[in-house]
């Protein structure tokens, strides 16, 4: 998160696009494939947006309408997903022209591996390698789960499930320490935020647990 | 003289027992939100604005305040110890700051960065003292289309600092725009863009935006690493010599002066001041030759800088209404929800508020000085806690934050789509700071351009007519077509160097 909270992220050495020379198509063929399938979703945004824009209304006799705005934006995007589009085609058309985009800049220090082809550091956004996709599944498939569950079971023993699945997911820790950390981070933000801060987190919906206090 | 007079008023409030209560809050969660690499000021603000809801809006942004300038500080102890940044600005601290630490000199580099930020950040409290009377009443005197020129000046800005692809950093503002157009039209009041949806009539709920971009998008993204291990300074090691501290203080009056002229300019980052303080060390410094194997100046300078910048920053907030930074954004987002508006008005509508957080951060500051050079040892224990246990007491803290704002399940949701978003941007490296930026100023950009076309009847030509807009329209052509003119000096130059070889 570091970087990206206050701007100006260090420019990293975009991955190779397409298959290595001697490797097959698998990772450096998905992170070609990358740029393409955001450059169609940012098209497809934007084309709607225009679209839709007409419908609101361009212009009233005050000045421009709720329409305006959006048709620029849109517009806007447009033209940057058909730039982005070209400019990632002509660096892909032109190898050489790669490392000069990501290449070091004044405040970078140029890095140098420790084993050869092996970069010493995480390469960009691949984490520690515990972000994978399991672990994006787990997380955002939890919080659904919780989102869906929350206003029925209520907010602690929703939350005590979400935390207990989390903490023996990966083992972290025992299962009595779990359950303890699962009993302070639902039970325990339920009454400080209740009581604390005036702040009513989501009782259960249905009576019998509503009146268990849950 | 009515200054200071506003100025001891503003004491009176913030030194009510509540308030430096909430401002000692802030400034203990601030800190550790700095401490903890994965949640940078920008997530950390965002996910506490609902435990300030029910709060009295002076005592909830001097919290969120507080918490904001805790994270400088924060930033520095991984910087210095581990050799990672809590955070942005704090991230050139780690070449000197780590090599004093591999010296045995740690303690003197966090005592050093705790001196600079505490000078940094006072000093840049009294230039925001000195500046908010008369950058109020100019802010007070322009209309809509200076106000417009200026946001899009901001944004140029941003956008030519936010990466090494311009073409990125744009598309990160207007979805950024994009996103803020959700919900009722702020000039005629039709819905826009809500699928029917009765939630986003009010827009999509900022905080659950800012907290999926940032917070889940980081944990998505990195899963739970481990931090290396801390060798913590006692208490004695703590103090620096003579000669250190000698050496430090031109490097801190450097660095504040920096930090401080730079967090005035809307888009500048405490990043790119920090990075500047150390190239000033490095051109004026008596010991240049020193920085990179532990000099005290390369820690001095960034840190008071990236301090002077945060208190800078909040300026043109105060005075224009304007965010400077990201976080600024979200604070500014922060005094929305509270119900005002931050800007020329404030100091006639809210004055006693204004002056109130004014004076705290002189007392925050004091606060963190003394809460973070002795309590080293507590921070960094922080980072003995298993890394999984952490990253699932932030997302029970994430799900609060995005729940209580609307009290809406709803809202847990839009946190989950934006972290997969913020997850997608990262990946095609995107930055996603303007995007922030935009998302605040959006509403208010749109009202400010529609407005102006209001006043001439729809004529463009009013942005022409008027000088100031002029100007600051031109200087943000300037800066946006910068990195345009790169590409080709590059290749002109490489065509040079290819003959010269021959």
């Amino acid at each position: 998160m570091h970087e990206q909270n206050q701007a100006a992220p260090p420019d990293r050495p975009s991955p190779p696009a397409g298959p290595g020379p001697t490797g097959p198509p698998g990772p450096a063929a998905s992170s070609a494939l990358a740029p393409l399938i955001g450059q169609a979703v940012l098209a497809l945004v934007a084309a709607y947006v225009v679209f839709t824009s007409f419908g609101l209304g361009l212009w009233s006799h005050i000045g421009p309408g709720p329409g305006f705005f959006p048709l620029v934006l849109g517009v806007a995007m447009l033209l940057l997903a058909l730039s982005w589009f070209v400019q990632e085609r002509r660096r892909t058309a032109t190898p050489a022209a790669a490392p000069a985009q990501g290449a070091a800049t004044a405040t970078e220090v140029p890095e140098v591996p420790v084993i050869p082809g092996i970069p010493s550091t995480p390469a960009a956004g691949t984490g520690d390698g515990s972000g994978g996709r399991g672990h994006v599944l787990a997380v955002v498939g939890s919080l659904i789960v919780l989102g869906l569950l929350i206003d029925l079971l209520g907010f602690q023993l929703t939350m005590f499930a979400f935390l207990l699945f989390h903490l023996k997911r990966q083992n972290a820790v025992r299962w009595i320490t779990a359950v303890i950390i699962s009993a302070v981070g639902s039970v325990g933000t339920f009454v400080l935020f209740g009581a604390g801060l005036g702040v009513q987190l989501p009782a259960a919906g249905i009576p019998f647990l509503a009146n268990l206090g849950l | 003289m009515s200054v200071i007079n506003d100025l001891l008023g503003g004491f009176a409030t913030a030194l009510s027992l509540a308030n430096l209560m909430y401002a000692l809050i802030g400034c203990v969660l601030g800190t550790a939100i700095g401490v903890l690499p994965g949640i940078g000021p920008v997530a950390g603000v965002a996910l506490l604005i609902p435990v300030t809801l029910n709060l009295e809006p002076t005592s909830a942004i001097i919290m969120l305040a507080a918490i904001f300038y805790g994270t400088q500080y924060g930033g520095t102890i991984t910087s210095v110890l581990l050799n990672t940044p809590g955070e942005s600005a704090s991230a050139i601290t780690t070449i000197d700051g780590y090599a004093m630490t591999k010296k045995g000199r740690a303690g003197a580099a966090l005592t050093i960065a705790a001196y600079g930020s505490f000078v940094g950040g006072t000093a840049a409290t009294v230039g925001l003292v000195v500046a908010a009377k008369p950058l109020g009443s100019l802010g007070l005197a322009v209309g809509p289309p200076e106000f417009f020129s200026m946001m899009v000046l901001g944004l140029a800005l941003l956008v030519c600092l936010a990466g090494d692809s311009m073409t990125k950093a744009l598309i990160s503002g207007v979805i950024g725009l994009m996103i803020a157009m959700v919900g009722i039209d702020p000039v005629e009041g039709a819905p826009r863009f809500t699928f029917g949806n009765e939630f986003l009539l009010d827009g999509v709920s900022f905080v659950a935006v800012i907290v999926g971009l940032f917070g889940l998008s980081e944990i998505l993204n990195t899963g739970t690493e481990r931090p290396g291990k801390v060798e913590t300074p006692g208490f004695r090691a703590l103090l620096p010599n003579r000669t250190e501290f000698r050496r430090s203080n031109p490097a801190v009056a450097r660095g504040t002066v920096v930090g401080f002229l730079l967090g005035l300019i809307p888009g500048m980052t405490g990043s790119v001041s920090a990075l500047l303080s150390y190239g000033a060390e490095k051109r004026f410094s008596k010991y240049r030759d020193e920085l990179g194997s532990g000099a005290i100046e390369g820690v001095a300078g960034p840190e008071s800088a990236n301090n002077a910048h945060a208190n800078g920053a909040l300026v043109p907030l105060f005075t224009l209404g304007i965010p400077a930074s990201p976080t600024i954004a979200v604070l500014m987002g922060a005094f929305l929800q509270q119900g005002l508006t931050p800007g020329p008005s404030l100091f006639v509508d809210h004055s006693e508020l204004a002056w109130g957080i004014i004076a705290s951060l002189f007392i925050g500051n004091v606060i963190l000085v003394i809460l973070n050079v002795p309590l080293v040892r507590v921070w960094t224990s922080i980072l003995s806690i298993p890394p999984a246990v952490l990253t699932a007491l932030i997302l029970v803290f994430m799900v609060v934050g995005s729940y209580t704002i609307n009290f809406a399940a709803f809202d847990v949701f839009v946190m989950t789509l934006f972290g997969l978003v913020g997850l997608g941007l990262r990946k095609l490296d995107i930055p996603l700071a303007p995007l922030v930026l935009t998302l605040v100023l959006g509403p208010l950009m749109e009202s400010k351009l529609r407005e102006s076309l209001e006043i001439s009847q729809g004529d463009f030509s009013i942005f022409a007519s008027r000088p100031i807009c002029v100007v600051l329209l031109l200087i943000a052509l300037v800066i946006a077509a910068t990195p345009l003119l790169r590409p080709r000096r590059r290749k002109t130059r490489s065509k040079e160097n290819q003959h010269e070889a021959a």
